[in-house]
Formats: C-alpha cells, sequence, structure tokens
C-alpha cells in the first residue's frame, strides 16, 4: 500500500480521536427551492442572536455620541512584569470584573487576552493549542514610556520602533509604530463580553445582569435567543446561555483590509455596514459545506483563519482574533477619522481611510495577536512563526493531480493512466474518491471494484506516480463495522447533551452546538477547529507509518489558523462556470496571504460541464495555481484533458506540461513558504507595496517575484488589459519578447494562450525535459531563463532535494543563489552540507546545466566563458544555442557541462 | 508498421547492427551507482535502419532533417535540442517531439516517445532495453520472452478469429436467408392484404344490407331506462380505464422517486431533494396504508354483483337477432384479420429496413439477447431490441433503452461503423439524461458480454465479443485491431 495517502473532505467537528456519527438519510430541513445555494439554509447575522446582538450593540454606540464603552481598567491595578503588562477592568453597566494581559512578544508581535476574572465556570481557551506552534515567548526588549492615571505607554522591539499604549478609561489599547498608530482595540467602544450566568426564572429579573438590559432596552426581540434558539426547526439548547465576546479592531490610516478566508469574495475586503458595494451581513467564519456556493458573498464557505491583514503606503499591519467559534465580523470604513487621526498623521493632502472591523464571536475568551510589521513579508514571517510555516510538501504533490468523483474500477484506472500516456500529458496522481470504500465505511475498501489494489498501485507507480484516496470525517453505524466498534466500544463518539452518540442531523448541515466533545466542551466553542485536529491526526498518522518518515500530503476542505502545519487544502465545491473561475484568484490569494499557501481550486469546476473554451482557460488558470488538480461530481460528463480533440487537447497538454517545466520554481517557492511564510501565488501589492494601483488588483498576481499571470476568465475573451507595475521591464513568458509600455497594456490572449509574463530581474529555474511524471525529471539537466532588468542584473534562486524524505532537515539539500550582474552569472551554492557528504547534492552530481536563456542584454556577446570556482576545469569558452537571434534580447546559451551542484560563473564579454 | 529489413543490403545492416551492440556495450561502462552523462552517444543511437544513410558524416555539418539549420556534425545527440523538428536528437530525450527506435531484435520494433528515453522506466515498447543507458535503471532485454508470449497471443487471437470469421460467414448465410424469407413473407402478406381488404368490403356491404333491413327490434325494456343503463355501463368502464391510468401513472411517479431516493448523490446536500425524499417516505407509508384497506376493489366486485343481478331483460345488452349480429360478427373479424395483417406487414418491413451490417450479418442475432452479472446488478441486452439493468438485491428493473442506430464511425462504409451500437431512450435518472447503453463490439468466436461500466452517470458501456465483427485480414478495420493488440504487448 505505498501509495496511498489520506485525504480529508468534509469538515464536521470533533476532536483528535472523537469521531461524528453520520447517518445520512435522517435530514429533516424544511426549505424548498431549486436554485444553487440555499441561503435560506444557512443563518443571516439577523438569525443568529449572538451576532444580532452586538449588532445591536454597535448599533446603540454608533447612533448615540455620548455613549461610550462601560469597560475600563480599575485605578493601580496594572502590573508590568517580564514582558507582560496586566491588569483589571470593570464594566461599569454591572461592574463586573475582567482580566486584561498584554504581552510584547519576541516575534514582533503583542497579544492582547481579556477573560472574566471570575467566571460561573471556565470558558473555552483551546484554540490556541491548535493553532499555535506553541506559546509564544515574551520579550524583555520593553521601555516603559508613561504610566499616567489616564494612559500607560511602552515602547518595545530591539529599537523601540513599537509602541503600546492602554487608554484607561475607556479601556482604549493602540499599537504604533514609528510612533504612528496602526492598530487599535474598543477605539468604537465595541467590547462586549457576555459573562456567563445561570439562568433566572422568566419574569425575575437577574440583577447581575445589567449590560444588556441598559443599552439594548426596547429590543425584546434581542432576548429570545439568549437561552435557546432554533433555526430551521432545529432547536439549540443553550444550556450555557449567552456568552459572546465582540470587539472592535481599527487600523487608523488604512483603507484596504485583507483576509478573513474562506468566502468567494474579493482580495480587498468589503464595507459590510453600508457603503459603496457593500455587503449587508458581516462576514461569516464558521466552516461549513455549503452545497453550489455563490460568487461575490460573505457567507461562511469551508475553512476559517481569523487573520486580518491591513496595508498602505509604508505600512502594513495584521491581527488574528484566536477563537475556534461561530464568528461574524463586520467591515466599515471611514473617509475621516473621527478620532484625532487625521490631525495626527501627517499624510498632507490624503484623506485617509481608515477601516475598522468588529469582530464578533459566540463564545471563548478574547485572545488577539497584533503584528505590526513593518512590510507585508515581516507579518507573513511574524505570523508563520506564531502559527507554523507551511510543510514543505513531497514534489509530487505540487505537480499534476487527476481526481474524478469517481474512477469506477481498476480497469477505468489503468485506461485513465494509459491514456496520459497515450496522450503524453503528464500527470503524476490519480485519485480515488469515496467509492472505493466498502459501502462508504471509510478505511475499508471495495473489493469488487478494485481487486487487486496492490497490483493497480504499482502499475502506476512504476511510473512515478502516485494514488490517492478520499475519505469523509464520519463514521458509518454499522456493528460489523470495525471502526464504528471500536469507538463504539472505547465510548469515544461526539455525544448528544444526554450523553447517546450523535447522529448527523443538524442545523446548516453541521454539527448542533450543544454537542459534547472530549472534556465535556460544547460544539459550539471549537466548530472552527474540528477540520484542522482531522487534518493534523491524518498527517500525522502518515508521518507514523512510514519509516524512514516521509512527508505526507493530506489535502482538507476544511481548515483554520495552523492548518498549514498538515497540508494543502482546496476551494471546496465550486461550479463550471466562468464567475466561479474568476473568484478562485482571490480566494486563492487570501488563503494565501492567510498563512495556507498550499491551496488550489477544483479545475474545471467540481459541479456541472465547463464546456472546451473554460476548461482551457481552467487549466491555463489552474497550472499557476499552487495546487493544481482537476475534479469533477459524479454528475458530470468525463473531461479527461484527451476527451476533447485537437487542437484543445493540445492546448490542455501544453499548459499541463508548462507546469511541469516551472516545477523547480514552485519547489523553491514551498521551500521559501515554508522557511518565511512567504505566499507562493502573491497579490500585487505584496510584490509593489508602494503602488497603491495595485492594493484592490486581484484579477492577475505574482507567482513568487517572478512571474505575473493574468489568467483569462470571461467566455470569448482574447485580449485583456494587464497592469504592470514598477516601471520595470517584462518579458512575454512564452515568446521571450518585450512588453511594449507599462502601467496599464492592453495584451493579446488567444484562447491557447494565457497572459503571463517574467519580471525585468529574475532569474526562473526550470526542467524543460517532457516527461510522464515529476519522479521521472529527477536527474534531468536544468534551463536558467533569465530576465534582466533595466539596470541589467537578475536574480533568483534554486531549492532541491529528494522531495521525499526529512533528510532535508539533516542538510541534504541543494540550495543555489543566482546572480546577473555586470554581464555575468554567478551559480552560488548556499547548501549546508559540502557536497561530499550531501547526499542528495550526490544523487544529482552530474545534473547539468543544458541552456541558458538571457533576456535583455544591450549587446550581444561575442564570446561566453565559463568559470568553475573550483578549479577543477578550466575556463573555457561556452557555445551559442539555436535558434539564435541578431537581437541581443534573446540569447540562447547551449548545453554546457556546468553541473546544478557547483559554484560557477559564466563571463558575457562583448 | 512493419519495418522489413530487406530495404537495406544484409551487409550495411549488420553493420548498423554491430554498431549498435558496440554502443550499447560501451554505455553499459558508463552505468556507475549513480546515473551518470553519456558522453559521445552514437550518432545513430534511436535511428531506425531506413534513416540511417540520412545520419552519415558527409563533412564538418549535418542539416536538420527539416532543414531548419545546420549544425555541426558533432551536435547530433549530443542532449541539446537544435533543431525545430527534434531531428537531431534521436537518442536522446533533448527534443520534446522526436522518436526513439528500438530495434527489438528478435521481436518487432518499435517507436516511443523521447520524451521516454532515461526516464527510469523500463517501456514495455522495448524489450531490449535500448530506452534506458544513463544507468539510473537496468532494463533486462527482454524481446525472446516478449516475442514468445505475442507469438503465442497472436495465435490464439488468430485462431479465435478464424473461428470468429467462420462463424461469420454462417451468420451472413442465415442473414441471406432471413432477408429473402423476409422478402418472400412480406410478398406473401402483402397478397393476403388484398384478399383481406376485399373481405372487409363485402362483409361491410352484407351487414349494412341487414341493418338497413332491420328496423328496431321490440324492446325488451323501457328504452329509457336501457339507454341510461347502457351509458352508465359505458362511463362506468371508462372510468375503470381512468382509474387503470391513473394508478399506472402513480406508479411511474413513485418509480421515478424510488430511483431518486436511490440513486441521488447524499454529498450533495441538497435540500430540496432531502425534502422531497422524506415526503416520499412519508406519503409511501400512507399509500401503502390506503393500498392496505383500499376499498376499490370492493366497490368494483359490488358493482359487478349488483350488475349481475339486473334482470337480464333489464340489461342493455340486448339480444340482437342472430342475422345481424352474426354479420357483424363476420365483419368485425375481417377487419380484424386486416389489421393483423397490417401489423405483421409492418413488422417484416421493419425488419427489411433494419440496418443489419455490412453484409447483414447482425440478423442473425436479431433479437438474441445477453446478459452479464456485475454482482450488484445483472445487465441484458436484446440486440436490436431492449437493454434493462436488474438489481440482484431487490430484482427492481431498469430501463436502459432501446436501440437506436450504429454509431462506430461516422460514415457506413467505414468498417468500424458497424462495431458499436447505441441504445438510448431508457429510463431517465433523477436530475440527469435518459438512460443510455453503447455497445463496444469485438472480434471473437462467440457472443459474449465481457463488461459494463458506466463512466458517466447514466451512460453506460458495455463491451461484448461477437464473431458478427470479425472481419477478414486483408481489411484496414482488422489491421488497426492487430497493431493495437501489439501495443498491449
Amino acid at each position: 500500500m505505498k501509495f496511498l495517502f489520506g485525504n480529508l473532505k468534509f469538515s464536521k467537528a470533533s476532536v483528535q480521536t472523537k469521531f461524528y456519527l453520520f447517518f445520512l438519510l435522517y435530514f429533516i430541513v424544511s426549505a424548498l427551492v431549486v436554485t444553487a445555494v440555499k441561503r435560506q439554509d444557512f443563518k443571516t447575522c439577523e438569525q443568529s442572536s449572538f451576532c444580532k446582538r452586538n449588532r445591536a450593540y454597535a448599533d446603540r454606540l454608533t447612533a448615540n455620541h455620548s455613549l461610550i464603552s462601560p469597560y475600563s481598567v480599575i485605578q493601580d491595578s496594572i502590573i508590568i512584569k517580564d514582558g507582560i503588562i496586566s491588569g483589571d477592568l470593570i464594566n461599569s453597566e454591572n461592574n463586573l470584573i475582567f482580566i486584561f494581559e498584554l504581552h510584547l512578544l519576541e516575534i514582533g508581535a503583542a497579544r492582547v487576552r481579556i477573560n472574566e476574572k471570575n467566571p460561573l465556570k471556565p470558558r473555552y481557551d483551546k484554540a490556541k493549542d491548535w493553532a499555535l506552534v506553541q506559546d509564544p515567548s515574551y520579550t524583555l526588549e520593553y521601555t516603559l514610556i508613561s504610566s499616567k492615571p489616564d494612559v500607560t505607554s511602552l515602547s518595545f522591539g530591539k529599537e523601540r520602533k513599537q509602541a503600546v499604549s492602554i487608554y484607561h478609561s475607556p479601556f482604549r489599547v493602540e499599537f504604533l509604530v514609528n510612533d504612528v498608530p496602526i492598530i487599535t482595540l474598543n477605539d468604537r467602544g465595541f467590547l462586549n463580553i457576555e459573562h456567563l450566568r445561570k439562568q433566572v426564572a422568566p419574569g425575575l429579573v437577574d440583577q447581575s445582569n445589567g449590560e444588556n438590559d441598559k443599552i439594548i432596552d426596547d429590543e425584546n426581540d434581542l432576548d429570545k435567543g439568549l437561552w435557546k434558539e432554533t433555526f430551521n426547526g432545529k432547536e439549540d439548547s443553550k444550556p450555557n446561555g449567552p456568552e459572546s465576546i465582540g470587539l472592535d479592531i481599527s487600523f487608523p490610516g488604512f483603507s484596504h483590509v485583507y483576509g478573513i478566508p474562506e468566502h468567494a469574495s474579493s482580495l480587498s475586503l468589503k464595507e459590510t455596514r453600508g457603503g459603496d458595494d457593500s455587503y449587508s451581513d458581516p462576514y461569516r467564519l464558521y466552516n461549513l459545506d455549503v452545497f453550489e456556493y455563490e460568487v461575490d458573498n460573505p457567507m461562511a464557505l469551508y475553512g476559517s483563519i481569523p487573520f486580518m491583514m491591513a496595508h498602505r503606503k509604508g505600512a502594513s499591519a495584521a491581527v488574528l482574533w484566536l477563537n475556534a467559534a461561530e464568528t461574524w465580523i463586520d467591515i466599515t470604513k471611514n473617509k475621516e477619522d473621527k478620532h484625532r487621526l487625521s490631525s495626527l498623521l501627517g499624510f498632507g493632502k490624503l484623506t485617509p481611510t481608515s477601516t475598522s472591523a468588529h469582530w464578533i464571536s459566540e463564545s471563548g475568551v478574547i485572545d488577539v495577536f497584533a503584528f505590526l510589521g513593518p512590510t507585508t513579508s515581516d507579518i507573513f514571517y511574524q505570523y508563520g512563526l506564531l502559527t507554523g510555516f507551511t510543510a514543505l510538501p513531497q514534489s509530487f504533490a505540487i505537480a499534476y493531480h487527476q481526481c474524478r468523483w469517481n474512477y469506477l474500477n481498476q480497469e477505468d484506472v489503468a485506461e485513465v493512466d494509459e491514456n496520459f500516456d497515450k496522450y503524453d500529458i503528464p500527470y503524476d496522481v490519480i485519485w480515488l474518491d469515496i467509492e472505493h470504500t466498502d459501502g462508504k465505511k471509510y478505511f475499508t475498501w471495495d473489493s469488487v471494484k478494485f481487486p487487486t489494489p496492490e497490483k493497480m498501485q504499482n502499475n502506476i507507480g512504476i511510473k512515478g506516480r502516485k494514488m490517492v484516496t478520499i475519505v469523509d470525517p464520519h463514521i458509518k453505524i454499522d456493528d460489523n463495522y470495525y471502526i464504528y466498534k471500536e469507538a463504539k466500544d472505547l465510548d469515544i463518539f461526539v455525544k448528544e447533551p444526554d450523553d447517546r452518540p450523535s447522529v448527523f442531523n443538524g442545523p446548516e448541515i453541521t454539527m448542533p452546538k450543544d454537542l459534547i466533545h472530549h472534556g465535556g466542551w460544547e460544539h459550539r466553542n471549537l466548530h472552527n477547529i474540528y477540520g484542522v485536529a482531522y487534518h493534523s491526526a491524518t498527517s500525522k498518522g502518515l508521518i507514523n507509518r512510514s519509516n524512514p518518515p516521509r512527508r505526507p500530503f493530506v489535502l482538507s476542505r476544511a481548515f483554520f489558523a495552523g492548518s498549514q502545519r498538515y497540508g494543502a487544502i482546496w476551494t471546496g465545491d465550486n461550479f463550471a462556470k466562468w464567475d466561479h473561475l474568476a473568484i478562485a484568484t482571490p480566494m486563492l490569494l487570501t488563503i494565501g496571504i492567510s498563512g495556507l499557501p498550499f491551496s488550489g481550486a477544483d479545475v474545471g469546476g467540481f459541479f456541472g460541464n465547463p464546456d472546451t473554451e473554460l476548461l482551457v482557460r481552467w487549466y491555463q488558470a489552474g497550472a499557476f495555481q499552487p495546487f493544481f488538480r482537476a475534479h469533477a461530481h459524479i454528475d458530470t460528463k468525463r473531461r479527461e484533458p484527451w476527451l476533447f480533440g485537437d487542437p484543445y487537447t493540445g492546448y490542455i497538454r501544453d499548459i499541463i506540461r508548462e507546469r511541469y517545466a516551472l516545477l523547480p520554481l514552485w519547489y523553491t517557492l514551498f521551500h521559501e513558504a515554508s522557511t518565511t511564510g512567504m505566499p507562493i501565488i502573491r497579490p500585487m501589492f505584496t510584490v509593489y507595496p508602494e503602488d497603491e494601483e495595485t492594493y484592490a488588483m486581484d484579477d492577475q498576481f505574482f507567482v513568487g517575484n517572478s512571474l505575473l499571470v493574468k489568467p483569462i476568465v470571461n467566455e470569448g475573451q482574447t485580449s485583456t488589459e494587464v497592469y504592470f507595475p514598477g516601471n520595470e521591464i517584462y518579458y512575454d513568458y512564452f515568446t521571450h519578447k518585450k512588453v511594449h509600455g507599462s502601467g496599464k497594456v492592453q495584451i493579446e490572449a488567444p484562447i491557447n494562450k494565457i497572459p503571463v509574463f517574467l519580471r525585468g530581474g529574475s532569474i526562473v529555474p526550470k526542467r524543460q525535459r517532457i516527461r510522464r511524471s515529476s519522479a521521472a525529471m529527477r536527474t534531468d539537466p536544468f534551463t536558467l531563463l533569465i530576465a534582466l532588468n533595466k539596470y541589467g542584473n537578475a536574480t533568483g534562486s534554486l531549492y532541491l532535494d529528494d522531495g521525499e524524505t526529512y533528510d532535508y532537515e539533516k542538510g541534504h539539500f541543494i540550495h543555489l543563489q543566482f546572480k546577473f550582474s555586470k554581464r555575468k552569472l554567478f551559480s552560488k551554492p548556499l547548501s549546508l552540507l559540502n557536497n561530499d557528504e550531501n547526499l542528495y547534492a550526490q544523487s544529482i552530481s552530474s545534473v547539468r546545466v543544458e541552456r541558458i536563456i538571457v533576456l535583455g542584454l544591450d549587446l550581444k556577446p561575442k564570446h561566453i566563458y565559463a568559470d568553475c570556482i573550483d578549479g577543477s576545469k578550466i575556463k573555457r569558452e561556452l557555445q551559442f544555442g539555436l535558434p539564435t537571434t541578431n537581437s541581443a534580447n534573446v540569447v540562447i546559451i547551449k548545453g554546457t557541462d556546468l553541473l546544478i551542484t557547483e559554484e560557477w560563473v559564466i563571463d558575457f564579454s562583448y | 508498421m512493419a519495418h522489413t529489413f530487406s530495404l537495406i543490403d544484409p551487409i550495411k545492416r549488420s553493420l548498423i547492427i554491430h554498431i549498435l551492440i558496440l554502443e550499447l556495450v560501451i554505455l553499459s561502462f558508463f552505468t556507475l551507482s549513480a546515473y551518470a552523462k553519456v558522453d559521445n552517444l552514437s550518432k545513430l543511437l534511436g535511428v531506425e535502419e531506413s534513416k540511417a544513410h540520412l545520419y552519415e558524416a558527409k563533412g564538418p555539418d549535418w542539416t536538420c532533417l527539416d532543414g531548419s539549420a545546420t549544425i555541426p556534425y558533432e551536435a547530433i545527440n549530443d542532449d541539446f535540442c537544435d533543431c525545430t523538428d527534434g531531428s537531431d536528437e534521436p537518442g536522446t530525450s533533448a527534443c520534446p517531439n522526436s522518436k526513439f527506435y528500438c530495434r527489438n531484435v528478435g521481436h518487432i520494433s518499435s517507436f516511443i516517445s523521447s520524451s521516454r528515453v532515461n526516464d527510469g522506466v523500463c517501456e514495455p515498447e522495448c524489450c531490449d532495453g535500448s530506452d534506458e543507458y544513463d544507468g539510473k535503471i537496468k532494463c533486462p532485454n527482454t524481446c525472446k520472452e516478449t516475442n514468445a508470449e505475442y507469438t503465442k497471443k497472436l495465435k490464439e487471437l488468430e485462431k479465435l478469429r478464424t473461428q470468429g470469421i467462420r462463424i461469420r460467414k454462417e451468420y451472413i448465410e442465415k442473414g441471406r436467408k432471413i432477408k429473402t424469407k423476409n422478402a418472400a413473407e412480406l410478398n406473401r402478406l402483402e397478397i393476403e392484404l388484398r384478399a383481406a381488404k376485399i373481405r372487409v368490403k363485402e362483409r361491410e356491404v352484407a351487414l349494412k344490407k341487414i341493418e338497413d333491413s332491420k328496423p328496431d327490434t321490440e324492446q325488451l325494456a323501457p328504452k329509457g331506462n336501457r339507454e341510461r343503463m347502457k351509458k352508465l355501463h359505458e362511463r362506468i368502464i371508462a372510468l375503470k380505464g381512468d382509474i387503470n391510468k391513473l394508478h399506472e401513472q402513480i406508479d411511474t411517479l413513485l418509480s421515478i422517486l424510488k430511483d431518486m431516493k436511490n440513486n441521488h448523490n447524499q454529498n450533495y446536500h441538497d435540500m430540496a431533494v432531502k425534502t422531497a425524499i422524506k415526503a416520499y417516505d412519508e406519503f409511501l407509508e400512507e399509500y401503502n396504508k390506503d393500498m392496505e384497506t383500499e376499498d376499490g376493489d370492493e366497490v368494483e366486485e359490488n358493482y359487478e354483483d349488483n350488475y349481475d343481478d339486473i334482470p337480464d331483460k333489464e340489461k342493455p345488452q340486448i339480444e340482437e337477432p342472430s342475422e345481424l349480429s352474426d354479420a357483424r360478427d363476420a365483419f368485425e373479424e375481417a377487419e380484424q384479420e386486416q389489421k393483423d395483417i397490417e401489423n405483421h406487414i409492418d413488422e417484416v418491413k421493419s425488419k427489411l429496413s433494419q440496418d443489419y451490417g455490412l453484409e447483414y450479418e447482425f440478423a442473425a442475432l436479431d433479437n438474441e439477447c445477453f446478459s452479464y452479472d456485475s454482482g450488484e446488478y445483472t445487465y441484458s441486452l436484446c440486440m436490436f431490441g431492449s437493454a434493462t439493468q436488474k438489481s440482484n438485491k431487490d430484482h427492481s428493473s431498469t430501463d436502459l433503452g432501446n436501440f437506436a442506430k450504429w454509431i462506430g464511425a461516422e460514415s457506413s462504409n467505414d468498417p468500424r461503423y458497424y462495431t458499436r451500437m447505441l441504445y438510448e431512450d431508457g429510463a431517465r435518472c433523477w436530475n440527469g439524461p435518459a438512460r443510455s447503453v453503447k455497445l463496444y463490439l469485438e472480434c471473437g468466436a462467440d457472443n459474449q458480454i465481457l463488461s459494463v461500466s458506466e463512466p458517466e452517470k447514466c451512460e453506460y458501456h458495455m463491451r461484448m465479443i461477437s464473431p458478427a465483427v470479425c472481419l477478414d485480414h486483408n481489411n484496414d478495420h482488422n489491421n488497426h485491431n492487430t497493431e493495437h493488440k501489439h501495443d498491449e504487448l
């Protein structure tokens, strides 16, 4: 069973060894409309009582400027010790005491925690155990600036460039970088912690329950959902009553905020409380299986990362709202900041627009991380240190995957495999969806359809290909099913409130909130981390299974902050429609900047039948996604690449081959992501942070820093406007021709071409040999594609290892830095081990650089000399490759005997 | 793609073989622990014998076979692609569009895509192992075994084919007879029809005559009453017909819903569907309860009883004078006879117009039925008739469609035209198309369904062997088939 890998498809919750029973026939839901997404199956803020209450709370404060937040710091309660500032808060409406802590962290971030001082019982605080690599350490690099009765201020960080001010009454926290405020908490006074309470008999007034009654006095219906609520006939028993938390987090001076996936929406987040092109509901984070989801909508989808980033010229900032309960986020933008901002900031003629987010979660504690940048890459690194960097995948995982629900049997698998060879299209992985099991009993096998699985896998394994199987995370009730029986005997199923094992029958096609998990915690507290728990268990199981351990490949549809440590995710069950192709780009960019770069959207669209043009365009876009997999619903027509005939099959083949040629670049980028947190596909603003034109741009992006990609996402479109930022030279990736002009340029994009451009200044490592799988390319020679910038310079790198084991952690890898400067190309190894100790370097010791293509030289060289630094070979002249051009624009150097593992210089003399 | 050596003179041929063998021997020295770059490959590596002369050195330079460029002779097989047509790299993987020639001495030579050269996989098409020479992997020469196996399999296939061809000839003969028989039958029937028509006319005239001569017979019951009863009786019969029709419609709807319930995609989470299924279950419960206590039959029986109780004389069916009734019977009988003949003619005509293949070979299989047990279902298909799927669990049967046409090729002149049949318009799938079957026919010594699959929802593929498609060797289609079989080896 060499090639079996687990896969996670559903988001439905439970913790670690807990399983969730699922019995499909017993759905009882009353909705009946026949269109795409069934909006009425999913809650609006209005239908979620805690969201409604917190929105009303915010509205009251917004409408009446004389009202201020009732929370303030208790005089003299502040203690500053070892990087922690702590103190007590009092809510003047009900005199309840809360404890707050502000941690100054080594990673260049700060953390704010607020909890009840004496809660009736503990509030859930375990989301951090899943999301964080470990509890972050505190920095001792700080200085107390002022400690007045109304404000406590400290500067921190090595150069004391970061600062925090805690305003005492009302309680407000402000983070500053270089004396400019970039994040403020409770600036608008929406802090609201519904304390745990006992239910009082109807008619009596609970004396301790004051805050809602006073501020929200006349809205009786707000009280309706306090102790029980129903949705679509499903009752939530809410034994703990109201326990929500809310807080506004503002980014003064920032007009764009990003993140909080997963939504089928734009990269730059929209307003949700009025304004141009705004949504009426808040963005919702609640992992759900949304059937045929709609685009341009803030509805919750399969995964949740409560991470939000803000960016403007000169500054970036971000927050992580660490909470695993259902969460809603309202976003508002102010043209003028009512709180002293415009006067304080020296923005000159610009009218700054501040953005504010109102975070509302159903339960738990307030646990907010503030990442202070100052650049986007600093934030990616800080966030990565906190929640983990993406796991470096096996090299096959970033090649092309062929999936369908379902390849029916062994003959079907063999035929699909053979056809890829027949049409000479490379692929690495064929998938078996849930029908490979014996009657959906996961971890079992249908031995009628697949009688000799080992043989089946070996037949594709010989060609370096893999097989991945899919399971859903629920357990069929069947006493003859070993997993059901084991779980039952161990009594580890998630329970109904009355202690029976839970059977799938929840609202919104997910688990009811009042189910009880291990440790007695209600499901409502941890819904959004069920997926990451399952993902982590599967991933760890796979590591434990192999010896020496091999890197697991586990794809999940559900995710949370931290999922990147366990594998890849995909955007779920999309639709074979042009708008779904279009929305994939902003969705993947958003997920990528939220710390989870290994992601993709199903090529072709899961539901429905794409026409040929849509499919070709989707392959072109998919080839530039980090995770590249074609997938299709069981009801759809077959759509394997060869079924469309020429020229379309050829177009699909071309772009899949191009993905394979660029695998060295992709793998290098994955390595970068796994060590620095840099996204793999990057929004324009992260590469050109000073160019305001790019801030809302989400229909084009960079792969790394070198390839500018703009997928064609409209039917019949054959040309498009591409924005070329930075007054830089760009070259057409396919033709190597210089782009004329900068800024917005109209580009031809016939059906066989996706607009892709090399950014001047980059060196892209490629492998141009056509092979049938990435494994077959392991010892193929390299091509270096060098695109010079206007100064005649370029840089790039190449990271390679065995693509399979963890030997790279011991130094068995090669990492090369390429630099082109003053007509010389340098290749400099950055590896840890010498080649004679480096097992990987040895295994590719005779791999050559077969071709070097230089674009944009000012003068064509007369001779090219190569010089090996270690002196083992004498300086020698290299040949020009064919076809040579007369211009200096494209120079091809032919098949050298330069080895990829050695250090060398090439001199392009006149 | 037969590559005969006869095109090249024998001496030259043995020379080439020697060079190649020498080359392979040299190569084997390069196989170090890791794979090695192979320097100075033979310029003829990967070149087929008939093109060897194109790779002879005729000076320091060499021109790409497409004439696109002139390169140093040394650049042939130097593991760098110089020519746009890939002709300079016949023996390496450097060019994306070139082919590597495996000599496969002792077996049949073949070409593989250059992307398979030194890719770490021993290509089954290169039994001589010549496709892997950089030492990554050692591919043993299996040409002898491969050839033995191939020859054996070929012989078996040949045997089956010979049998098949013989049976097909019988089919053709049988078909010819059927055709003649049907034509004769049609002839006969048409004559009969003419006679029948005359008879009908005659009897109609006779009947009319009697009817006209006999005025209303004496009434045995009061006229109004009788008329009313007659009308009511007719009405009851009509209503009974309506009820039956409604029952049939209910059954149809129930079977559609049952189909939906059993076959819908449970992971779809389509609330409308789930609601409909729930409603169906509830309805079914009620309905079955109602059916158990159904008093419809009672009513009917009561009616029948009561009707029987009515004195005969009160009944609307009045005894007619025998003369008249005889005449009417005779007329109706003649009419029926004519109708029967007409139906028979239609049947024969449709058979005569049915497309039974190139040489009428499929007529022998007309309405022959074959079945296949897949474990969960038993599939059956009657040639030129219908296809069905029967559950082995509850024996419920689903219509997969009726024969519609041949679809093996665009034109019926293409011999492949008669290798694929389409059966369509079966029971409609929930949320999908009407079921259909594509029947793929291959040559075999008997008729047998080999496999059934459903690659797309509700589109079934059946593979079947039949002597009816065993054509003679000199036929294009057959050559195509042989070649395909060869590829698989």
